[in-house]
């Protein structure tokens, strides 16, 4: 059977959200399509992704300390070379991380850390929301497209998800999960994913008992994300989303509160902590999530950015710290976890006047995890003379994004991505990112 | 003309659930009985004063009347370290004031304004000319920027609010066309080179300098959301180089920095780059004499393009109509844009006459925005306001505060992004706190409490769903209601209207059904 017929046709009768105006020009798109099964019995893959909104400045994450003209054109904004004051945490010859990020050290030497520099969009945009747009829906310069690369993966791989032993259709109902009140650009799409609301709102027991009745419970029927048998309401596509909303913060609450961490992990402050701190229960609790995203801000650094400390240091440690402890909280489900964080471009390689950078090409990616064949930096290195860099400015791209997507999702995912699956993409040279 | 489906009743409140906020009882009253297009005339001739209820609230709020010199004067300060702690904090905690206030009159006239269009059109355009308070110097600028630039000119063309939004120094300043300047000649980078090397007797750092003031000169953010955002929509019509020939026509278009006079639009002649600029397959000659004009000159170019009128009529279609208004629909209201010269009150009418605007399909098709909920909510329970804070975090929650949109493009009018399973839950508790006395500050009429008194138990629900939801309810949410209605009944609390009253109103404010309009 090929995919068009049965995934679109399923799509549409999914509990899914914007079905009023479901893009499925990236679906039909698709022709024919495999997808790996998966063995019944393995844990399932997860991959959390973390997006720095605002263009982080890739250059002061990923130090090029290596390359003498990067001293040359940041004169107070530069990273010091490994060993001195405030100085880099070395990674090879050429690289070092910034020095807030030193919690992230271990995993490095663990081989579990892979930076990947110079990655970024083929596209020229400078525009933040062109170009986390593009990024998201992993379609550069295409304003067609308008589902998720991480949506869009739910939706083409449900079909052949088959449910493992003993696990009943409710399982599927928390494939994924975004961390924050609305969902980002990446997990928009056809198939449902949870916005996580506020504590306030999750725990309110009051009034998910008021509601309960209205929006139907799990218990009642037990639904399956993919295949609601109720027939469409009055209320439509706003009375499922209403259900939806209702089954899968139960069962989000369930998973929370039935899994203890290991012990010891301690979080540093900060709503980031929080969130990664309950991703962790819900993948410890191994019913079945796939995908968590969660979004970051304050990376637009104009003015005042800072260098081994300030304004910049103080994110970067909070996101190194944050993640450490994740990854230990995660214990052995580290193996099955791939952390991805990214932002939409990096900054302009000089600095500017106002001891910032502004808004640049190439930028960065971190990947961790289990599967990672982490322990080196990847991604060609130019260099820092004009004619090395993109409009003699920026960090040139020398790694498309979706080379690093399309690796998670194929090598971490087991998913056979359907042709078309990211639109006039061709492979690139990214290889040995993940085992 | 056949739409035998809707009564007039029915009409008038599938017409008030786009052309204002929220229909009260005595609204829905008042259309039902002169219709639509009476009333929308009368809207459109606006009114002399508020009401009462209205001016009591907004008169405590200090800086609304303000000039942006006012705001500045009364509320940014100074802050040396000389002053006390107390004192220091004092007024840092002023300079949030002006923005806060804004947010509060926005919301308070959204809830109590009679001129209920006004604020519909208000929220549109808001939205289309987006400028949030959490940018630079916007919060000081934003109080005017609404009153002078939306409020009053969402009545007359669109080239007049496009035009007063570019000089306005909200919008100058959120989208940095007050810093973007012609890029320096080379004699300019040499002379900073030469005053570098003269300070710090370093070659290096010279040339770095000049490096980087090489850097500064056009900026193209306002140049690209002008056409991309505000008038021909994303790459219709235009190129990156149109985006780079507008970004030279407006260098120079900046904000007045004279003490003495209004702190609004100044036009420096040293920031300008000179020349004839092509843009949009014409070209627009060097004006010597007066170079600003050649922004005017854009800028009505740009009011009474085809792109223009296309992408304002789908964007409004959009938004009163449907989230995806058809070909043949904006085309007719995009004739009628470009046959007025963009007389937005011709726009409204012909979309509230359009055939379309009542089609079957129409109905109740949109999928309320958190603002459109949350103002719908307190103005079918005529809530009393009395303290907006708990009101503006119930939006924080639902991600859309008032004058903080994130992006340029304002906040989206489609169900696809806000329809998201858990953003929901908050619409829920948002119900249940209003009618539970939850939100402080805001208290619900007891009204409505006293009408049910005088009728059966079993009979309110009935009643309840004639006043909230007009145009009937769903299966789901009925059945709830007696659900909850009967549990009630059966645990005795038999006529205790503020025991019972309360959770079915909060049901309903919750439902599928409330969420549309």
């Amino acid at each position: 059977m090929t995919l068009n017929s049965i995934s679109r046709r399923r799509l549409l009768q999914t509990t899914g959200v914007g079905l009023a105006s479901l893009p499925l020009a990236s679906l039909d798109s698709v022709s024919a399509a495999c997808l790996a099964p998966k063995g019944k019995d393995d844990p399932l893959p997860a991959v959390v992704s973390i997006f720095l909104r605002g263009g982080a400045d890739a250059m002061n994450i990923v130090v090029p300390y290596g390359t003498k003209r990067y001293y040359d054109i940041r004169p107070t904004l530069a990273i010091a070379p490994p060993k001195s004051d405030g100085g880099a945490l070395k990674l090879d010859k050429q690289f070092g991380l910034h020095p807030a990020l030193s919690d992230l050290m271990p995993f490095w030497e663990a081989e579990q850390l892979a930076p990947i520099v110079c990655v970024g969009s083929p596209h020229s945009t400078r525009s933040h929301f062109d170009a986390q747009d593009f990024m998201e829906r992993a379609a550069p310069g295409l304003r067609t497209i308008h589902d998720g690369w991480l949506n869009r993966y739910l939706a083409l791989s449900h079909d052949a998800r088959k449910p493992r032993r003993g696990e009943v259709e409710k399982a599927n109902i928390l494939r994924a999960l975004a961390m924050q009140g609305l969902l980002p650009r990446s997990l928009r799409g056809p198939h449902a994913v949870l916005a996580v609301p506020s504590r306030r709102v999750l725990n309110d027991d009051d009034t998910l008992a008021m509601f309960g009745p209205l929006y139907g419970t799990m218990e009642d029927d037990g639904m399956d994300m993919g295949e609601v048998s109720r027939a469409e309401t009055k209320g439509g596509i706003v009375y499922e989303t209403g259900r939806n909303t209702m089954a899968t913060m139960k069962r989000f609450r369930e998973l929370v509160e039935s899994s203890d961490g290991p012990d010891g992990v301690t979080y540093p402050g900060g709503s980031l902590g929080d969130k990664l701190k309950d991703v962790a229960r819900v993948i410890r609790a191994n019913e079945g999530l796939e995908v968590a995203a969660l979004d970051i801000g304050g990376w637009d650094t104009h003015s005042s950015q800072g260098g081994s400390e300030g304004n910049m240091a103080n994110r970067l440690a909070n996101l190194g710290g944050s993640l450490a402890a994740f990854m230990k909280d995660l214990g052995p489900h580290l193996e099955n976890t791939t952390v991805m964080v990214m932002t939409e471009f990096g900054r302009t390689c000089r600095e500017n006047g106002n001891y910032g950078t502004d808004h640049g090409h190439g930028g960065m990616m971190l990947v961790m995890g289990g599967g990672v064949k982490g322990g080196k930096v990847l991604g060609k290195w130019k260099g820092l003379e004009d004619d090395a860099l993109y409009q003699a400015r920026d960090l040139d791209v020398t790694t498309d994004f979706r080379d690093v997507f399309n690796e998670v999702l194929t090598k971490h995912m087991n998913f056979e991505l359907p042709r078309d699956f990211f639109p006039g993409y061709k492979p690139g040279k990214l290889k040995g990112l993940m085992s | 003309m056949s739409r035998p489906y809707l009564d007039d009743r029915r009409r008038a409140h599938h017409f008030l659930n786009r052309f204002s906020l929220g229909p009260t009882p005595a609204l829905l009253e008042e259309v039902t009985k002169i219709g639509p297009e009476a009333w929308l005339d009368k809207q459109l001739e606006g009114r002399a004063l508020p009401s009462q209820r209205l001016t009591r609230k907004l008169i405590k709020l200090g800086s609304y009347a303000l000039s942006n010199r006012e705001v500045m004067t009364e509320y940014s300060l100074p802050i040396p370290d000389t002053l006390s702690r107390e004192e220091r904090s004092r007024r840092q905690r002023l300079r949030y004031v002006p923005s806060a206030e804004l947010r509060d009159s926005v919301l308070l006239n959204a809830v109590y304004g009679d001129d209920q269009f006004k604020e519909v059109a208000c929220d549109f355009f808001r939205n289309h000319f987006a400028v949030a308070t959490d940018v630079g110097a916007v919060r000081y600028y934003a109080t005017e920027y609404e009153r002078e630039v939306i409020r009053a000119r969402v009545f007359g063309t669109f080239g007049d609010m496009l035009s007063a939004s570019a000089k306005h120094p909200a919008m100058l300043t959120y989208l940095d066309n007050a810093v973007s300047r012609r890029p320096p000649t080379k004699a300019e980078l040499r002379q900073v080179e030469l005053r570098v090397r003269q300070r710090t007797r370093s070659r290096e750092q010279a040339e770095q300098a000049s490096d980087i003031a090489a850097q500064r000169g056009l900026n193209e953010n306002y140049a690209r959301e002008l056409l991309e955002l505000h008038t021909l929509g994303v790459d219709n019509y235009y190129t990156q180089e149109d985006v780079e020939s507008v970004a030279r026509i407006l260098t120079g278009w900046t904000i007045e920095n004279d003490r003495e006079k209004p702190l609004g639009f100044r036009f420096s002649e040293s920031m300008h780059a000179t020349g004839n600029k092509r843009v949009l397959r014409s070209t627009i000659k060097a004006n010597s004499k007066e170079p600003v004009a050649e922004g005017d000159e854009l800028l009505a170019m740009l009011a009474k393009h085809k792109g223009t009128s296309e992408f304002i009529a789908w964007k409004l279609c959009r938004h009163l109509i449907n989230d995806n208004p058809n070909g043949d629909l904006v085309e007719r209201i995009a004739k009628v844009f470009r046959k007025s010269k963009g007389d937005l009150p011709e726009v409204y009418r012909a979309i509230a006459s359009d055939e379309e605007f009542y089609a079957p399909q129409n109905i109740r098709a949109k999928f309320k925005r958190p603002f459109e909920f949350v103002v719908s909510a307190l103005r079918a329970t005529d809530a009393e306001i009395d303290d907006c804070s708990s009101i503006h975090s119930a939006l924080n929650a639902m991600n859309e505060q008032l004058y903080l949109c994130k992006d340029p493009t304002g906040y989206y009018d489609q169900a696809e992004a806000w329809l998201d399973p858990g953003a929901f839950a908050v619409r829920w508790k948002f119900s249940r706190d209003l009618l539970r006395g939850k939100i402080s500050g805001v208290k619900v009429s007891q009204g409505i409490y006293k009408e049910l008194e005088a009728h059966e138990p079993p009979t309110w629900n009935g009643l309840l769903l004639e006043r909230f939801l007009p145009s009937g309810a769903g299966g789901e949410t009925r059945a709830a209601l007696g659900k909850t209605l009967r549990e009630y009944i059966d645990l005795g609390y038999n006529k205790h209207v503020e025991e019972l009253a309360p959770d079915l109103i909060s049901i309903i404010l919750g439902s599928p059904d409330f969420q549309k309009q």
